[in-house]
């Protein structure tokens, strides 16, 4: 006869066993006498067990009343309200501070209008001749939309003096990155301040150069302030970037090419080129030769402006230009 | 449900309570966590509430044996002691000979290995054998066998030492 194993008796006692389990161990503690020692023996044990561990147990323990227990977790609930309330309210306060900052700052930057004789037009003026480097990535013009420009404005332009009467000059205000598509679409679309005049529906020419574009001839490096910069008036450049080198090719008087080199924020470099417009279109064009279709020409471009004899080519980040052209066209004298 | 979580909660708090008790070594705190794991199943009504209230409770009392150690080191850190193990706290208001006594249980129980201990304890907390299972990680079909080890091992461990105690005062 098999006699029960010494757990099944235990998880019997414990009554961890089915019904069906307890009929059979019960049938068969009822005709077996060792069987039924060991069950003894084992609730003895179970019991002694009992009693040792009810020494190391916690005190006699009486259940706080579940209604005091729903009224704390009532309270929690408010508790948990209330503070993500408070969150929230800090959260909101801080997020209408950082909107009224930036509206504020994007007020800022709202295109000033144009004060009557700030520009004028010139209807007749030398029409601006393109040098003609078809790129695979200029858009064209032809395509860009022609009104609506809205064109950002830094608060402070840096210091502009009045153009020489016979040295028309060029200025460009602190080039801010933007969007540089719809700012590029925008700023071919706009009439650009060249000097003294206005030029209504200008012609861009936007061809790709090279990371370092080079600078055939022979220049000389000049410091304005040592007083040897050449005698074309103004140096044309991109107010508030850092200037890195001024370089200048003597020509008769006033007709001096410069280049300017300077850094973006970003490292990147811009270079401004100006004077004579068949010097400096040759200057761009063998610089296009230099740098050919390479990755790093798709990166950055060139835009050249002619106004009569006189150029400007603006080297720099494709990213960036749309922006710097932008800038040209805010141009606002004090 | 709240009916039902009232009835859960008259006839489980308690087992709770030495559940906890058995974890944490403290009776109010033990009670706080009791109250804590039921109000927590008020918010989450919980399908399975016995397993539910009881593998909340394991995780409590775990954040707490945590938290304790954490204060352990902090403070002997502070007073640049050797890290001593948290050891179940006796009352300061009770007699020697229940001292004697319970401390007579504890040298019994710190005989056992670990996973015979933590069954006992677990089956002495009210825990049933699928309870026992699922917090001990051990099979069902083992729980009975490791059990039926556990005590006896326990009470041969206390008679021994109580023969021993005889003994010497012998």
């Amino acid at each position: 006869m098999r006699h029960i194993p010494e757990d099944e008796l235990h998880a019997y006692l414990d009554q961890a066993l089915s019904r069906s389990q307890c009929v059979e161990i019960e049938r068969h503690l009822s005709r077996c006498p060792r069987c039924q020692l060991e069950r003894d023996t084992i609730a003895a044990l179970r019991d002694r067990t009992t009693e040792l561990l009810a020494r190391i147990g916690p005190p006699p323990i009486i259940a706080p009343p579940f209604g005091q227990l729903q009224e704390r977790a009532a309270s929690r609930r408010l508790e948990a309200r209330h503070r993500w309330l408070v969150r929230s309210g800090w959260a909101a306060s801080v997020a209408v501070a950082l909107f009224s900052g930036w509206a504020v700052n994007g007020a800022r930057h709202e295109p000033a209008p144009v004060l009557p004789g700030d520009v004028r037009t010139i209807p007749a003026a030398p029409a601006p001749v393109a040098v003609s480097h078809p790129s695979p990535i200029a858009p064209a013009p032809a395509a860009a939309p022609r009104n609506s420009v809205a064109i950002a404005r830094p608060r402070s332009l840096t210091r502009a003096t009045a153009p020489a009467p016979e040295a028309p000059s060029f200025e460009f205000a602190r080039t801010v990155e933007t969007d540089p598509e719809t700012t590029f679409e925008a700023a071919q679309s706009a009439s650009v301040t060249f000097g003294s005049a206005q030029l209504e529906d200008p012609e861009f020419v936007i061809q790709p150069v090279g990371a370092d574009p080079g600078l055939r001839g022979l220049w000389r490096t000049f410091i304005p302030e040592n007083g040897n910069a050449p005698a074309t008036g103004e140096i044309p450049l991109v107010p508030g970037l850092a200037v890195v080198q001024m370089r200048v090719q003597p020509g008769s008087t006033g007709n001096d090419v410069t280049a300017v080199d300077q850094l973006m924020d970003s490292g990147e470099l811009v270079r401004t080129i100006a004077g004579p417009a068949t010097q400096v279109a040759h200057l761009v064009e063998a610089d296009l030769a230099d740098t050919g279709n390479s990755a790093e020409s798709s990166r950055r471009l060139t835009v050249t402006v002619r106004q009569g004899d006189r150029m400007v080519a603006v080297s720099g980040p494709s990213q960036a230009m749309g922006s710097l052209l932008a800038r040209v066209n805010s141009r606002r004298r004090y | 449900m709240g009916e039902e979580l009232e009835e859960l909660y008259r006839t489980t708090y308690t087992t709770v309570v030495r559940f906890l008790y058995r974890k944490v070594w403290d009776a109010d705190r033990a009670h706080d966590l009791a109250q804590e794991v039921f109000m927590r199943a008020m918010h989450h009504r919980p399908e399975k509430p016995r397993a539910w209230l009881f593998a909340v409770a394991a995780n409590l009392a775990r954040d707490e044996a945590r938290a304790a150690v954490r204060r352990k080191r902090h403070l002997t850190l502070l007073k640049d002691d050797p890290i001593v193990q948290p050891s179940i706290p006796l009352p300061a208001d009770e007699s020697m000979e229940v001292d004697e006594r319970r401390a007579k249980v504890d040298e019994a129980l710190a005989t056992l290995t670990k996973r015979d201990r933590e069954v006992l304890l677990l089956w002495d907390a009210g825990l049933n054998y699928p309870e026992i299972a699922g917090q001990s990680g051990l099979a069902l079909g083992a729980v009975g066998t490791t059990l039926a080890r556990a005590r006896r091992r326990l009470i041969e461990a206390h008679d021994r030492m109580e023969q021993e105690r005889r003994a010497a005062h012998s």
